[in-house]
Formats: C-alpha cells, sequence, structure tokens
C-alpha cells in the first residue's frame, strides 16, 4: 500500500522511518553508520514539511550506495544507469512539468561519468532538485578513488595516495550556471532539511552537495575514524557561509563552508517550453512543394524512366530534378524516386540529381542506365554519356560541354545564354527543365509549371515561368 | 473523408511524420549526420501540437532522456547514426531491462568509428541486435521505402509501447537523403497501440499489481499516478525491487523479457514475399536492396528466370520459421547486403543441414547493390 507521507509528523526517527520507508525493505543495503539514511530521512521530512502531494513527487537516482534510497521510498523511483540520473530526470522533467522531481548523485556518479549532464543540467536551468552524496569515495566498488577525494586519500585504486586534485562540486555547479547551490554535512541533519525544503522550492534548478562519511571504504586505508568520529569532525570543520565571508582563505583551510552559496534565479527551462508551445500553438510549418489529397491516375503508361541531371554544385540541378519528381509523382499520378549527390562522381563540385520515375512502385531507386542525361559540365558530360541507354538521349549546354561522337542522339540547348538573356544565370536549370519536358514527352509542361512555381522564392515567378517556356520552344523537333 | 496527402519526402522526413502520427510528444537527439534532419524536423513540429524536442550534450543524455519522459507516460523516440547509436547501447538494454517503451532510428551510415557521414550501409545489424551487454531483448525493423520509414516508424512506436521494449529502425544515408512521392495516411486512419496498463487502482495497488500478462509483458502505469512504482536496472521483480541473490527468480525475468517477444512473433514480424513459391533461386534481402532485389528478380522473370524475393522488414527477432519456410527446396539462396556480411549468417544458421545453398553478396563501400549485380550473381552461382 502506498504510504501518505504527507501525513507524517516532524516526529522522532523511528516512527518515520516505520511509516514512510517500508520495513520490508530493512535492513538497507548501506552499513551500519551510514550518512545515507541521515540525508534520506532530511529528505522525508522536507518533503513532509513542505506538503508535498506524494503521487507528484519521482525520484531519480544514479548507480552508487545512494541510489539505492529510492526503492525504500513511498515514490515513483527510476533507477538510472550510473551517471544518467540528470539526463534521465532532465527527460521526465521536460515530458512531466508537473512532477516535482528529485535527483539524487554520488560524487562518482555525478562528476566522473556523469560530469558532462552534470554542467549541462545546471546550464539549462531545469527545475530539478539535486542532491548530492558526496562520500569523497567510490563506495559501491568498495572504495575507488572518486573525482572529490582528497590528495593522498589511500584508496582502493591510488594505494600510494590520490594524486589528482579534487572537484568542489558546488563550485562547478555555479561556474557551469546553477541558480541555487548549497553544501551541507550529514551532523547538520535539522539544517539540512531546511536546505532541502528550499531547494524543493526553488523554482529552476537546485544543487545541494552533502558531505557524507563512508568510515567503510573511506576508512579502509586511511585513519578516518568511526562513523561518530567522522560525523563530528564534520562539525568541528563547518563554517558558516556568512562567517566564512568574513575569514581570509587560509583561515579557511580545511573548513567546510556550509549553507547556501548561491541564490539567483533565471527563466526555467520547462516553463520556457511551455511557453513556446502555447506561442506556436496555432503555427503549422509551411509545406515546402506541392501535396495533394487527390490520388491522379497517369494518362499513359511509360514504364520505367531514369533521368540524371548532372553539372557543377550551383546550377540548380537538385531543384531540376526535385520538380521532375514532384511533378511526376504528385500531379502526373507517376511514381517517383530523386537521389541526390551521390555516386560515384568525379572531384570537383560535381552535382548530380537522380531521378527514377515509374507505372508502378520505383524499384531499384538508383539510376544505373540514364534513359536521359542533362549534362551542365563537361566532367559530367564524360563521365555519364557512355552510360546512357541505347534508346536515350543527351541534353548538354553547348557553353560547358564540348561533346564527342555519341551513338545516342545529342541535343544542345544554350540554357545558360538563354538564362543570361533573360536576366539571371540562375535560372539556366529552369531552362533546362523545359527543354527536357519537350524532349521526354512523359509530364506536362503545365505540370512542370505548377511544380516550379510551388518551390522557387516569391517574386520570381514570372522569371521563372518565362525560363521555362523558353527552354520548351528551344526544343524544335 | 481521409485526409490522406500525397506529397514528396525524403526518408528522414518520413521518420518526423511517423513519429509524429504515432502520437510521439518527446525527442532527445544529438546531432549527427545523416540523421539530423530527423531532429530538425521534430525541434520544428513538435512545439507546435504540444510536444517537447530537446537537443542535449550527448547520445548517452538523448536515450536516458528519452526513457525517463517515457517513464512520465509519453511517447518517446530519438535518432542517431553510427557513433551515437554505438553510445546509445548501454540504454538500450537498460530500455530493455526496464521494460520502458522507446524508439530508436539509427541511419545508418558506412564504416567503423567516423566512417563517411553522409554515405549508406547496413553494418549496424548486429550492433542493434548485440550491441549492448546481457541478452537483452530488442525488436529492429528496416524499412526500404520513404513511405516504409513512415509506415514502420508508427510500427516500432506501436510494437515498443504494446511490448514495453526498446524498438529500432534501421534506416540509412541512402534512404534517409531519397526523396520519394508517398501518400500519407490520414493519422486519424491509423491503428495505434497503447502500453499495458494497470487493471487495479493505485489506492487498491496489491503485490499483484505488476505482475506480466499471459504474453508476458507486464502492465505499466505513469509516473505521477500514485502507483509508487519503481524502474530498477538492476534484475528485479515485478514490483521493480532487486533481487540479488535468487538466481530462479533472475532466470525466470530474464527469460521473460525473451519469451515475450517469442509469444509475439507474429505481431511482429514484418515481411514482403515476391514470387517466392514458385522461385529457383531465392533474395532475402532488408533495407532499400530489398526493393533492388524486387528489381532484379522482376527483370529476371522477363527473362523467363524464376527468382523470388522475400524481403524482411523485421530483422530481430529474427523470423527463423518465415525463411526456413521460404528457403524449402530453392536451387540457392542469395543475402545481398551492404556490409561485409551479417544477415546471412542467421540465414544459413535457419538453412543448416537443408542443403539449400546460401551465397553472400556484399558491398561495402557506400554505394547501393544494383539489380544487375544480384542477377550476375544468381548466374554465377548457378553455373
Ligand atoms: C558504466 C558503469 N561503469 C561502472 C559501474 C560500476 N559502478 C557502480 S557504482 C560506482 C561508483 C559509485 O560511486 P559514487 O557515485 O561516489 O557513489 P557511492 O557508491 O560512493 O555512494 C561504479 C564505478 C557501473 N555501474 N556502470
Amino acid at each position: 500500500m502506498l504510504r501518505d507521507i504527507t501525513k507524517l509528523s516532524d516526529g522522532p526517527v523511528s516512527r518515520l522511518r516505520q511509516e514512510a520507508i517500508e520495513l520490508k525493505h530493512t535492513p538497507t543495503t548501506w552499513c551500519p553508520g551510514c550518512g545515507d539514511g541521515i540525508i534520506i530521512q532530511a529528505l522525508l521530512r522536507a518533503i513532509a514539511a513542505e506538503n508535498l502531494d506524494c503521487r507528484k513527487v519521482a525520484f531519480v537516482a544514479g548507480i552508487g550506495c545512494f541510489g539505492h534510497a529510492g526503492e525504500y521510498l513511498p515514490f515513483d523511483f527510476f533507477h538510472a544507469l550510473h551517471g544518467r540520473c540528470l539526463a534521465t530526470a532532465t527527460g521526465l522533467k521536460l515530458a512531466r512539468p508537473d512532477l516535482k522531481v528529485v535527483a539524487l548523485i554520488g560524487d562518482g556518479d555525478g562528476l566522473a561519468i556523469g560530469g558532462n549532464h552534470f554542467i549541462h543540467a545546471a546550464r539549462r536551468n531545469i527545475d530539478l532538485t539535486v542532491i548530492m552524496f558526496n562520500n569523497s569515495v567510490y563506495g559501491r566498488t568498495g572504495g575507488q578513488v572518486s573525482p572529490t577525494s582528497e590528495v593522498n586519500t589511500k584508496l582502493q585504486t591510488a594505494p600510494y595516495g590520490s594524486i589528482e586534485r579534487a572537484f568542489d562540486p558546488c563550485a562547478v555547479a555555479i561556474s557551469a550556471g546553477a541558480g541555487h547551490v548549497g553544501r551541507i554535512t550529514v551532523y547538520h541533519a535539522r539544517q539540512m532539511q531546511i536546505m532541502f525544503q528550499e531547494a524543493l522550492r526553488h523554482p529552476g534548478y537546485s544543487f545541494i552537495e552533502v558531505i557524507q562519511n563512508c568510515h567503510v571504504m573511506l576508512g579502509r586505508y586511511n585513519d578516518v575514524g568511526n562513523a561518530t568520529q567522522m560525523i563530528l569532525g564534520y562539525r568541528d570543520r563547518a563554517i558558516n557561509v556568512h562567517l566564512a565571508k568574513t575569514l581570509s582563505a587560509d583561515a579557511l583551510k580545511d573548513r567546510i563552508v556550509i549553507g547556501r552559496l548561491c541564490y539567483k534565479t533565471f527563466p526555467e527551462l520547462t516553463a520556457q517550453h511551455a511557453e513556446l508551445s502555447q506561442r506556436l500553438r496555432t503555427v503549422t510549418s509551411p509545406r515546402r512543394g506541392l501535396a495533394s489529397s487527390v490520388a491522379v491516375k497517369p494518362t499513359k503508361r511509360i514504364g520505367r524512366c531514369e533521368i540524371l541531371l548532372s553539372g557543377t554544385g550551383g546550377q540548380g540541378l537538385q531543384l531540376a530534378g526535385t520538380v521532375f519528381a514532384e511533378a511526376a509523382g504528385i500531379l502526373g499520378g507517376f511514381q517517383a524516386v530523386q537521389v541526390q549527390n551521390y555516386g560515384p562522381a568525379p572531384r570537383g563540385g560535381v552535382s548530380t540529381s537522380e531521378v527514377v520515375i515509374a507505372d508502378d512502385e520505383v524499384l531499384h531507386p538508383r539510376v544505373e542506365m540514364p534513359d536521359v542525361l542533362l549534362a551542365m559540365s563537361q566532367a559530367a558530360f564524360e563521365t555519364y554519356a557512355n552510360k546512357v541507354r541505347e534508346s536515350g538521349f543527351i541534353l548538354y549546354d553547348p557553353m560547358f560541354v564540348k561533346p564527342a561522337v555519341m551513338k545516342v542522339p545529342a541535343h544542345a540547348v544554350a540554357m545558360t545564354e538563354i538564362a543570361d538573356q533573360l536576366g539571371r544565370r540562375l535560372v539556366a536549370n529552369v531552362v533546362a527543365v523545359g527543354a527536357l519536358a519537350k524532349l521526354l514527352g512523359i509530364l506536362s509542361i503545365d505540370h512542370l509549371e505548377r511544380t516550379l512555381l510551388a518551390r522557387i522564392p516569391k517574386g520570381t515567378e514570372a522569371l521563372n515561368s518565362k525560363a521555362l517556356h523558353a527552354g520548351y520552344e528551344a526544343i524544335t523537333v | 473523408m481521409s485526409r490522406s496527402v500525397r506529397s514528396l519526402l525524403s526518408g528522414n522526413e518520413a521518420c518526423v511524420e511517423g513519429g509524429l502520427a504515432a502520437g510521439v510528444r518527446f525527442f532527445a537527439g544529438y546531432p549527427i549526420s545523416p540523421a539530423t534532419e530527423i531532429s530538425e524536423g521534430f525541434s520544428q513540429r513538435l512545439p507546435q501540437v504540444g510536444g517537447r524536442f530537446i537537443q542535449l550534450e550527448d547520445e548517452l543524455a538523448s536515450m536516458s532522456a528519452v526513457m525517463g519522459a517515457s517513464a512520465g507516460g509519453v511517447k518517446a523516440m530519438t535518432a542517431t547514426s553510427g557513433p551515437g547509436f554505438s553510445l546509445m547501447q548501454e540504454s538500450i538494454g537498460m530500455a530493455g531491462m526496464i521494460e520502458i517503451p522507446c524508439v530508436i532510428i539509427n541511419v545508418m551510415r558506412v564504416g567503423p568509428a567516423s566512417g563517411i557521414a553522409t554515405m549508406p550501409a547496413q553494418s549496424d545489424v548486429m550492433q542493434a541486435r548485440w550491441g549492448t551487454h546481457g541478452d537483452h531483448p530488442v525488436v529492429v525493423l528496416a524499412p526500404s521505402t520513404v513511405a516504409e520509414c513512415f509506415d514502420m516508424v508508427v510500427q516500432a512506436v506501436n510494437i515498443s509501447e504494446r511490448f514495453r521494449v526498446p524498438v529500432i529502425v534501421l534506416s540509412d544515408a541512402g534512404l534517409g537523403y531519397m526523396r520519394e512521392v508517398v501518400t500519407l495516411p490520414d493519422p486519424e486512419e491509423l491503428k495505434l497501440w497503447e502500453r499495458p496498463r494497470p487493471k487495479d487502482p493505485p489506492e487498491a495497488k496489491t503485490d499483484h499489481t505488476f505482475d506480466a500478462d499471459e504474453g508476458g509483458v507486464p502492465p505499466l502505469a505513469d509516473f505521477g499516478e500514485g502507483y509508487s512504482i519503481k524502474l530498477e536496472g538492476h534484475v528485479h521483480d515485478y514490483n521493480g525491487m532487486s533481487v540479488t541473490h535468487d538466481s530462479e527468480l533472475v532466470e525466470k525475468h530474464l527469460h521473460r523479457l525473451q519469451d515475450k517477444l517469442t509469444k509475439a512473433i507474429n505481431e511482429i514480424t514484418i515481411f514482403e514475399s515476391t514470387g517466392v513459391a514458385d522461385a529457383e533461386a531465392l533474395i532475402i534481402a532488408y533495407g532499400p536492396v530489398g526493393r533492388s532485389a524486387k528489381h532484379a528478380a522482376a527483370e529476371a522473370r522477363a527473362n523467363g528466370k524464376k527468382v523470388g524475393v522475400l524481403r524482411l522488414g523485421t530483422l530481430w527477432p529474427f523470423p527463423d520459421k518465415l525463411v526456413a519456410e521460404a528457403a524449402e527446396n530453392k536451387s540457392l539462396i542469395l543475402v545481398p547486403e551492404m556490409n561485409l556480411g551479417q544477415i546471412v549468417g542467421e540465414i544459413e544458421r535457419v538453412t543448416r543441414g537443408t542443403g539449400v545453398p546460401v551465397k553472400a553478396l556484399n558491398r561495402n563501400d557506400g554505394q547501393s547493390i544494383s539489380p544487375r549485380a544480384m542477377l550476375e550473381a544468381i548466374a554465377a552461382a548457378s553455373n
């Protein structure tokens, strides 16, 4: 049965444990004296004191000793992969902004393997309450060095004492842009609860680092004392942030500065997303090109027709291909495929556009033996002319192509020159489409024109129509 | 009145349309060619329909966020290519383990490491199945046309939701960039499958509320409903409590993850068979190579040669029975793949001992396999 922890009093710890943590889960995975229990109890008290609806509180945790907490608690819980807690929590919170999402991370989990998510979650200012269980050691795996282990700590993977400097998690969070950052230790259980309450209330990213004893794993080779001694050590070393501000760096050496280290507000991520969605509610993206809800029947059968448009990048061959495919497929009732700029092309900015048009399904989607080749560069001609099917033909631009003698008919249309005369060299491709349409005879010039006009920039319609018809007229067979 | 629309779309664009039509309202991704257009499409469209798009810091984050969103009850997906797909593997296993619905599109590129970003291959077929540790469950679909990109993303979402399993859609750079005139169905006419829900209300939750159904699929509640559900990446019982020392429970759990797919094989298996019954030579192919195989078979038939095609839409779980039956009495099975030979091993396994020769035709240079190459391979093997 789900327990309503909002009804919990701020009573004795034993009662809390009995009511909130299902007894069947005890004993927990944690070693006797572990700080994890102190942190979780403070968190439960904070949730109760804030009167949160426990159905709307969700826990996400990474992997480490601390991560097991979620299993014991009466909340929805996602036990994410090692390091992925904050990314998982980000997805959950973004999808379900109505939930209060509490993220539990470890020092190894959050700062080593999950370090990237640690900085980006802070930067995004997503409304998560993030609690780091910082025991300065990899507890779960038996006491290896962590990014927060102090120099000279002897650990399973630092048997001669750790060499690397430690991270200051709060400093990392603040510099990554976290708005609400605080540090506390397991000695300060009451203050911890208050800090958790503030974090839960903060409408944005909150990060609380809890310095925590691990007398078992950290204590293996280091003289840290037992649980009580370690925790009392935190009492002795702790100094309130306000007081700390009056002291020199030297005086603060070896002290643990506790309290709220940063408080700033920024726009919150899920709210920004909601706002964007609200703004776009009535917007639909304009569709490029034609779309039709009527199925057209083709007026004749053509079998399969492979068209290869080739020249130099910038000549507009992709647009030409698109216009053919769209006119054939949407207005002509055929099936059509276009494949762009892909294939064994010679070097030097060669651009190709393949179009396959067929009565029924276009099976193999590539042009293998073109029925039609448009060559707008010498390289294009030389690469593809000898691949043209016997029954096919070539169309080329004499400004760029000096054709060899071919077995298949080769038609010259001065497309670039015609475009120049119309005032824009850019429409040479459209002249080519017009000429090809006439030679090909399977697509109506009307359909091509309608397709073209739906694809080009506004204001250039007249020029494009002129170019299309000029190409069409240039063929006099 | 039906509101189907005919337009020219790329494979990547069709994936976006398919996702939206299937009800996907969350997408997390990290840019990578040749899959970037899928992210771009969702970034434009999702906010318009009240969905959420987020570009995350990497693919590890993307997959994790997708799972997080799905836990919130929102249909979620991501898209990537080889390098990103490799980074997602641990999370794909996680999705299988916690049985959280999600769809991953891998627009395959050629080569390991950075490969070539804009050239296609089919070289992630085995990775899709075995890329993550621990014998995890997964479904893998391979579309061959732009229209099928739409259909299969819808189907992927359906399968993923219904059977609580990660579904991978293997597209490729050729298909992703290819544009094809397609008629997209009216989204309202699509059949959408939903994830199984607990029958007991949260107040009446018992130790058996999350027991699996006969098909082996346990119900899933959304976060925030009050069930206090546990999504646990360790081996766990139906209530999400990790089990560590109970081998019987461990085995039961891990077997069920596979069994639920075996039981659903008919609902999961998508295929197309063309002239298989009377064929002498059979081509078994998938993805865009599958349509080229149909081209080859049509050409062969026109020349009086009996070639058939079994085109696999579902690659995993591998449809053993379907393939074994199609292979019966064939004089040759040709398996063309744009890789160094992956699914061919499965076909050899399934046909072992039948005496039917299986021949691989591989190409791994970013180019498609032409129908002519297939016919030549059949001719060479028949001589
Ligand atoms: C990808 C991956 N690598 C390594 C591990 C093994 N592992 C489990 S917990 C852990 C360290 C946890 O340390 P920390 O985050 O400090 O938490 P603690 O156990 O100390 O509470 C490691 C390395 C893992 N689960 N997954």
